[in-house]
């Protein structure tokens, strides 16, 4: 009651003020300050709000971002966002470094097969899933122009790509929340993780080979077979130095961790953006390195080759939960109900595909290793969010396909909005019926022992 | 790309400097507290501002001017959860009306000197008597960590002098943050975008409404079960909140957050607790802020150089004046009887003395201001670094230390 109460005080505060000095609105001083401490605050109150209602708070931050966004109560309008733009990247970068840290290779080992059989499993069967849905039954319902054989082939491969793709940051941020640690959490994640690196690998394929079948190529397929790898093995490069000089100032300093931490952040994501910009001219092609993979690389190599790992969990431990809301509720900002309510029917039914082919994947890997159904069922579960990676490479969709181009991205836009709220809701209960969720209290399921 | 660079750049020397200051203590040499308050970053952001190696140059200075509003509400709240009533009253109530005696001593004194020397050069300028106004104000401003770094060296007869001093710093503090309150919503901006449409009275009225209504909030929200994390999630928000809304109304973030800090040190039970989270990420965040300050530094002409140097000597001869006469009377008493010299101890200007400055700078004197209000900023951080030399000079004169 007293989140509430201090929630609903704060919105009536900033309306006021809103109203009366709508001008100042426009000053990056307030914007930077009363417009981002006000989101900080009011997605805290909500996702504490939402925890009572037994959600995981990151529905919480997602919602209050979607209230308070410029869609629904227009209290964050699109331009005042741009200037929160960069908290998004530093945080981005801090949720990566966790997430490789929370890959430890010897837990991993244990569970190879399962694992194995996951990350062959699921990109297999939603890529088939809702490719033969794109291919074959999209066209007919009339919601895109006629294309090519070849484009449309192409297409149906980028969104079966794009299908493919999780939320990390989710899972991680829901993991945290409920202190879940076990061999279950840990699956989600790694499988998580290595999923968002093949979407970002098969996407960039399928979008120039999209390119060379039609007249305009933007990107030469001779081209790619350079430039992929290249930036993978750069990331993961800069990735292994950044967790070396980690690691050196665990060594010799060892002190404000989380002020070195968003330092870190700040220079991987600047450091990538001015690469980008530069080397058009210097290699002949513009190289977009991923800081989400250069951070993850990183979290994982100090955790498993440095063995520092424990300095830098510790310091996110204490500071993660600010991190979190302000990235979710910025996530939240940018969910477009505009979308989902002018394609909501098509979006449920793809959607609804995408899980179909998530829990046909689970089972049928868990079937092939022999677990139980149930196991199946709790994978399922896991593997719904989406967001991030998606939003971005969606976005790529319209400008490679002007016809048609904005009407599948508004209904991309669409989907991940319902498995960004579904999916951290079916995670947390999932994590919760493993019995590996030790931060939720538990309510006993069916009859007690003594029964 | 050059703001990249030069947040690094203050992040590294941030960290950097974190480790030099406030740890190490050199009691017996003059001008210890320079490094030990961290006021060596006025002149590394000096360096690294416009006026030589131009990498904190006018454009980025803007872009972290929300820094600075988040540093002045930190601050304040700081001061504010510091005066506990349990704390301060044991020094009894007639101490109060010495000290306030004492600080108006020293403000008339500081006022006087200031008028007839600024009206010698500024003679016709409409904005002399606001320029005084906040030098005097400013000087008031005693550094309470200077005086504990100082107290830990000195023998253990002398300690309660050393509480006495903090005593009278901290409420000289809270005088000069409501002063300095005052005086911002006699102000009204030229610039367009910030401060509300109120008279003067009405906006420092507004401030500590706000305040109040900030710190119950807080207190409310601490009175819940809160992990740590919570509770520095909530302390940044409001922070952020707090400061901003100052920003957009014109008001003070320093007397807000202070209200706000003293509401939640005499009603919470866990203001201790909070005080330490809060120093917890101070130190870094307040290297940052001296670093921007001393970016902000201009010195224009020797005329800047010779009013800090008069300011600093007419500020420390008030002191000295005004504490024989007044301050000998706060603890009558005390076991150890203090000296006609106590007003010299108070020297050390640091903390308070930088976030006034910047406060002035941002909310007084914009760029499209008179010369003197652009002067009186740079008058202020120079006569800031000055006492910062001269401080350790009194102190070892008041306690009769080497």
């Amino acid at each position: 009651m007293t989140h509430l109460f201090v929630l609903v005080v704060l919105v009536l505060l900033q309306g006021v003020l809103l109203k009366g000095f709508p001008q100042a609105f426009s000053l990056v001083e307030v914007q930077l300050t009363l417009n981002f401490g006000f989101l900080l605050l009011a997605a805290y109150l909500f996702g504490e709000w939402t925890a009572r209602i037994r959600l995981p708070k990151l529905t919480g931050y997602l919602f209050a971002g979607i209230l308070l966004g410029p869609d629904v109560l227009g209290y964050f309008s699109r331009e005042s966002l741009v200037s929160l733009a960069f908290i998004d990247e530093l945080a981005l970068a801090f949720i990566a470094l966790s997430a490789g840290l929370e890959l430890r290779m010897q837990d991993l080992r244990k569970q190879w097969r399962v694992l194995s059989g996951l990350i062959v499993g699921i990109p297999v069967t939603v890529f088939c899933t809702i490719f033969s849905f794109l291919y074959f039954a999209l066209p007919r319902l009339g919601l895109l122009p006629a294309l090519p054989p070849a484009q449309r082939w192409i297409l149906a491969a980028l969104l079966g790509t794009l299908a493919i793709a999780r939320s990390p940051s989710s899972t991680l941020a829901v993991i945290k929340e409920c202190k879940a640690r076990g061999e279950f959490s840990e699956s989600v994640l790694c499988v998580t993780v290595v999923m968002d690196i093949l979407v970002i690998i098969l996407f960039s394929l399928f979008l120039a080979l999209a390119g060379a079948t039609s007249a305009e190529a933007v990107t030469h397929v001779d081209d790619l077979w350079v430039k992929i790898p290249a930036e993978l093995l750069l990331s993961l490069l800069l990735g292994f130095f950044l967790a070396w000089f980690m690691s050196v100032y665990v060594r010799y300093i060892q002190t404000e961790g989380i002020f070195f931490l968003l330092c870190v952040a700040f220079v991987v994501t600047r450091l990538t953006q001015a690469l980008a910009g530069t080397s058009e001219g210097v290699i002949g092609f513009s190289l977009h390195l991923e800081p989400l993979l250069i951070c993850m690389s990183a979290g994982f190599f100090l955790q498993n080759l440095f063995k520092k790992g424990a300095f830098y969990e510790t310091t996110i431990d204490q500071s993660f939960l600010p991190i979190f809301v302000v990235f979710f509720a910025l996530a939240g900002t940018g969910l477009s109900l505009e979308a989902l309510g002018s394609m909501w029917q098509w979006a449920m039914l793809y959607a609804g595909i995408r899980i179909l082919g998530v829990f046909l994947a689970c089972h049928g890997t868990m079937r092939v290793l022999g677990a139980p159904f149930r196991r199946g069922n709790l994978y399922g579960m896991s593997f719904i969010t989406q967001a991030g990676v998606s939003i971005g490479l969606a976005g790529l969709i319209p400008r490679r396909y002007p016809e048609g181009g904005e009407i599948l991205f508004t209904l991309l836009l669409a989907v991940i909005v319902i498995n960004q709220i579904v999916g951290p809701i079916a995670f947390k209960l999932a994590l919760v019926q493993s019995g590996e969720a030790k931060g939720v209290a538990q309510k006993p399921v069916g009859r007690s022992v003594r029964a | 790309m050059k703001t990249i660079a030069a947040i690094l750049l203050l992040a590294v020397l941030a960290l950097a400097g974190h480790r030099k200051s406030f740890v190490r203590v050199l009691p017996s040499r003059a001008g210890s507290f320079f490094f030990l308050t961290g006021t060596e970053f006025l002149l590394v952001g000096y360096l690294l501002g416009d006026s030589f190696l131009g990498i904190l140059d006018a454009s980025t200075l803007d872009r972290v001017r929300p820094f600075l509003i988040v540093g002045l509400g930190w601050i304040g709240l700081l001061a504010g959860i510091q005066l506990e009533w349990k704390a301060l009253g044991t020094f009894g109530r007639v101490s109060y009306l010495w000290i306030l005696l004492y600080g108006c001593c020293v403000l008339s004194l500081v006022s006087a000197g200031l008028y007839g020397l600024f009206r010698h050069w500024f003679p016709a300028d409409p904005q002399l008597h606001l320029t005084v106004a906040v030098l005097a104000v400013t000087a008031l401003c005693t550094a309470q960590a200077s005086i504990a770094l100082w107290m830990q060296h000195v023998s253990k007869q002398k300690r309660p002098l050393g509480i006495m001093l903090q005593f009278v710093s901290s409420a000289n503090d809270v005088i000069a943050i409501v002063l300095f309150g005052l005086l911002v919503g006699f102000y009204q901006p030229a610039q367009g975008g910030i401060g509300a449409p109120l008279f003067p009275l009405q906006k420092f009225v507004v401030c500590l409404l706000l305040g109040v209504l900030m710190g119950l909030l807080l207190l409310m929200l601490f009175r819940t079960r809160l992990g740590e994390v919570d509770k520095i999630l909530i302390v940044i928000g409001l922070v952020l909140f707090g400061g901003g809304m100052a920003y957009l109304l014109g008001i003070s973030p320093l007397l807000l957050h202070l209200v706000a800090g003293m509401i939640l040190a005499n009603l919470s039970l866990k203001s201790e607790e909070t005080y330490r989270l809060l120093l917890r990420i101070e130190r870094p965040l307040y290297l940052i802020f001296l670093m921007i300050a001393g970016a902000y530094l201009h010195i224009g002409s020797p005329l800047v150089l010779l009013l800090a140097v008069a300011y600093a000597l007419i500020r420390a001869l008030s002191h000295g004046l005004a504490g024989g006469v007044f301050l000998r009377r706060v603890f009558p008493k005390a076991e150890i009887p203090p000296t006609r010299t106590m007003g010299w101890g108070l020297l050390s200007q640091a903390g308070l003395g930088v976030a006034l400055a910047v406060h002035f700078h941002l909310w007084i004197a914009d760029p499209s201001s008179l010369p003197i209000l652009n002067v009186t900023f740079s008058v202020l951080l120079l006569a800031i670094l000055l006492n910062e030399l001269i401080s350790p000079l009194g102190l070892a004169y008041v306690t009769k230390e080497k």
